[in-house]
C-alpha cells in the first residue's frame, strides 16, 4: 500500500466531519492503480482486472466457504415448492410439537406444521426482503451521494444534513417510527429499513466521488469539454461501484437480520404467513414445549448472513483490502 | 480548539430541531385521526372532538408545530397515555436500568473486542489471525434477538443457572449484557483490527523495527496509540447500533428500561410516549456523537480545527 494519510475516516454521525476537500477516504485498489499506472483508461473494468479479482475469491477458503453456503441457501429457497414433503401451513393434530424425526427434519409446531416447510417458505420472504431494503437504500442513496459530491456547494450541504438527519435517530427506532405510520406489514419494515440504510450508500458514493473528480484524468476530460452527466457515466461511477459492491454485500446480511427482527417483535411479516423472524417470535412464545422451533429459524438467519458476511468480507479485500474502513461496520438493529 | 468545540455544540442544535420537526410530522402523518385513534374506535363523535380539542388538535399546523417546539425544548412532551405521567418523568425513572444495561455490557465488550482485535491484527495472516476473523464474522451475523432468547434457553430454562426474564440481583444483567455487548464486541474488534493493521504498514513502524526496538514496544508505544484515535472516531458508529439493540434485547428479557418503554409505546400506539423516547434516544445518539468528536479534537494534535 502506497497510501500514506490517515484512513478509516468513519461515516461517523457528526456534521461536521465532512469537509468538501481532502476527505482521506481510501479509493479502491483499481482506482488508484488506474490512476497511477493503468493507461488503458479508467472506464470499464478489463478481463484481466476481473481475472485479478475472482483469483483472489478463489483462493480466500472463508470466501467460498460463504459462496457454498449461499449458493445452498438460494437453491433451497428457490426450489422451495420442490423440496417441502409438506405444505407449510398444512395442520396435522396427530404430531404437535413434535422433535425432528425421520417425518419432519426439524419437528413440528404447537398446530402439528412441518417447521423445515415452513423454513423453506419463509426464506422466500426474508432473503427477497433484505435484497429489498438494499436495493431501495442503494437506489437512492448513490444517486444522493453522486449528486452531492459532484454538484454545488448548496445541493451538497442540503444533502448531507438530511443524511445526518436520518443517522440522528437509530436505524431500528426509525424503522419502527416508519412502521407505525405505515402500518404493520413487510412491503412497511423494507420501505423503513431502505430509508435508515440510505446514509451509508450516501455517504461512501459522495466520498468517492469527491476524490475521483479530483484526480487529474477527470479533471483533463472535463477540461476537453466532457460533459457533466457523461463524466459521472464513464468516470465516477465505475468507481462509486468498486466501493458499494462491497457496502451492498455487507449491508444484506444487516438487512435480512433487521427484517427478521421486526417481524419478529410483530411488526413485519404478519401472520399466518411466516419469515424467520415471525417463525421465532412464535418459537419464544413456545419455548418451554419445544425448543426446535427456536433453534431452526435462528439457525436458518444465521447461516445466510454468515455465508453473505464470509462472502462480503472476501470480496472486499479481492477488490482492496482497505475499503474495510468504509464500511457501514456492525449490526444495524 | 474552543472555538471548534463551541461550533460543534451549537451545530447539533438543528439536528436535535430536525429530529423534533421529523417527530412532529410523523404523528400527523399517522393515517387517520389521532384522536380517533387513541380512543380505539370506541366514544362518539363528541369524545373525539374533545380529545381533540384537549390534544389541540384543532389548531391550525403551524401552531401546533411552535407549541410542540417550545414544550419539546423543555422537554416537556405531554403525558403518558397508558400510564397518565408526565412522559420525561418515566423516561428519566427507567433511564438507570438502562444505563446499568449498557455499562455491563460496554466493559466487557472493549476489553474484548479491542483485545481481540489487536490480536488479530498482529497475527494477521496466519492461522490464528485467520481464526479471530472468522470469529468476528459469524459474532456480527448472530442476530441479537435470536441470541438473546437462545442464552435464555440454554442457561435459563435447561441449565437453570440464570434467571431468563426480569430485574434482581446481578445475575438479572449478565443474559441482556452478554447478548448487547456480543455486537459491539465484534463492530469493535473489526475497526480495531483494521486500524492496526493499517498503522503497522506505515513507514514509521518500519523505522523503528529497524532501529531495533523490541517488538512490544513498537506495538504499544508506536502503533497502538495511532490506531486508537480512529477508533474512537467510529466508537460513533456503535451508539446506533447499541440504542437499537437496547430496544430488541430489552423487550425480549423485560428489562424495565427505556428500551422497553419506547416499545410498549409503539404497540399500545401512545403517541406522546413514542415522541419523547424518539427524541430521548436521538437526543443520547447525537450527545454521544458530540462527545467522540470533543474526545478525538482533543486526543489526536495532528488536527487542526480553524
Amino acid at each position: 500500500m502506497h497510501n500514506q494519510e490517515p484512513d478509516l475516516n468513519p461515516p461517523s454521525a457528526s456534521p461536521t466531519d465532512s469537509p468538501r476537500e481532502a476527505a482521506p477516504h481510501s479509493l479502491p485498489v483499481a482506482a488508484r492503480a488506474r490512476d497511477v499506472d493503468d493507461e488503458e483508461g479508467p472506464a470499464a473494468h478489463s478481463a484481466s482486472w476481473w481475472r485479478m479479482v475472482i483469483g483472489h475469491l478463489v483462493h480466500d477458503g472463508r470466501a467460498m466457504v460463504g459462496l457454498v453456503m449461499l449458493v445452498l441457501v438460494a437453491i433451497v429457497v428457490i426450489f422451495a415448492p420442490l423440496i417441502a414433503q409438506y405444505g407449510p401451513d398444512t395442520i396435522n393434530a396427530a404430531a404437535l410439537n413434535e422433535g425432528p424425526s425421520w417425518q419432519h427434519w426439524c419437528g413440528t409446531d404447537n398446530l402439528g406444521r412441518d417447521l423445515l416447510s415452513r423454513l423453506l417458505y419463509g426464506g422466500r420472504i426474508s432473503v427477497p426482503a433484505g435484497l429489498g431494503v438494499v436495493a431501495i437504500a442503494a437506489g437512492l442513496g448513490i444517486p444522493m451521494g453522486v449528486a452531492a459530491g459532484y454538484g454545488s456547494r448548496f445541493l451538497d450541504d442540503a444533502l448531507m444534513r438530511l443524511v445526518d438527519l436520518v443517522l440522528a435517530i437509530p436505524a431500528l427506532l426509525l424503522a419502527i417510527g416508519i412502521v407505525s405510520i405505515l402500518g404493520p406489514g413487510l412491503e412497511s419494515v423494507v420501505i423503513a429499513f431502505g430509508i435508515a440504510f440510505i446514509p451509508s450508500f450516501a455517504r461512501v458514493a459522495r466520498g468517492t466521488t469527491l476524490q475521483v473528480r479530483a484526480l487529474d484524468y477527470v479533471e483533463a476530460a472535463r477540461a476537453q469539454g466532457a460533459g457533466n452527466l457523461w463524466t459521472i457515466r464513464k468516470h465516477i461511477l465505475p468507481t462509486v461501484f468498486d466501493s458499494l459492491i462491497v457496502l451492498a454485500s455487507l449491508n444484506l446480511g444487516s438487512a435480512i437480520l433487521a427484517t427478521a427482527a421486526l417481524s419478529f417483535l410483530g411488526l413485519g411479516t404478519q401472520l399466518p404467513t411466516s419469515d424467520w423472524g415471525t417463525l421465532l417470535s412464535v418459537g419464544y412464545e413456545n419455548m418451554f414445549e419445544s425448543s426446535s422451533e427456536m433453534i431452526f429459524p435462528g439457525v436458518a438467519l444465521v447461516v445466510t448472513v454468515v455465508g453473505i458476511n464470509f462472502l462480503g468480507d472476501g470480496l472486499a479485500s479481492a477488490l482492496n483490502p482497505r475499503v474495510a474502513s468504509l464500511r457501514n461496520v456492525g449490526r444495524t438493529n | 480548539m474552543i472555538s471548534y468545540m463551541v461550533r460543534r455544540i451549537l451545530l447539533s442544535i438543528p439536528l436535535l430541531w430536525g429530529v423534533l420537526t421529523i417527530v412532529f410530522l410523523g404523528f400527523h402523518a399517522l393515517p387517520g385521526d389521532p384522536a380517533a385513534q387513541m380512543l380505539l374506535g370506541h366514544g362518539t363523535a363528541q369524545d373525539v372532538a374533545r380529545l381533540r380539542h384537549e390534544m389541540g388538535l384543532d389548531r391550525p399546523l403551524l401552531v401546533q408545530y411552535w407549541e410542540f417546539i417550545s414544550h419539546a425544548a423543555h422537554l416537556d412532551f405531554g403525558t403518558s397515555l397508558t400510564s397518565q405521567q408526565p412522559v420525561f418523568t418515566e423516561i428519566w425513572d427507567r433511564f438507570p436500568s438502562t444505563l446499568q444495561l449498557v455499562v455491563c455490557a460496554m466493559i466487557p465488550a472493549v476489553l474484548i473486542g479491542m483485545g481481540l482485535g489487536v490480536l488479530a491484527a498482529v497475527t494477521d495472516r496466519t492461522w490464528v489471525g485467520a481464526g479471530i476473523t472468522t470469529f468476528m464474522l459469524i459474532l456480527l451475523s448472530l442476530p441479537d434477538f435470536w441470541l438473546g432468547t437462545m442464552l435464555a434457553l440454554i442457561f435459563g430454562v435447561e441449565l437453570h443457572w440464570l434467571p431468563v426474564a426480569g430485574t434482581g440481583d446481578f445475575r438479572n444483567v449478565i443474559l441482556p449484557a452478554a447478548t448487547l455487548a456480543s455486537g459491539i464486541t465484534a463492530v469493535l474488534m473489526r475497526l480495531t483490527r483494521v486500524a492496526l493493521i493499517d498503522v503497522l504498514g506505515m513507514q514509521y513502524i518500519r523505522t523503528a523495527r529497524a532501529k531495533g526496538v523490541i517488538q512490544r514496544r513498537v506495538l504499544f508505544q508506536h502503533a497502538l496509540r495511532n490506531a486508537l484515535i480512529p477508533v474512537v472516531t467510529v466508537i460513533g458508529l456503535i451508539f446506533t447500533g447499541l440504542l437499537g439493540g437496547v430496544v430488541i434485547i430489552e423487550t425480549v428479557f423485560a428489562w424495565p428500561g427505556v428500551g422497553t418503554l419506547a416499545f410498549n409505546a409503539v404497540t399500545e400506539r401512545d403517541f406522546p410516549m413514542i415522541q419523547g423516547t424518539t427524541f430521548f434516544f436521538a437526543l443520547l445518539l447525537i450527545g454521544g456523537n458530540l462527545l467522540v468528536d470533543l474526545t478525538y479534537a482533543f486526543f489526536d494534535p495532528r488536527i487542526q480545527y480553524a
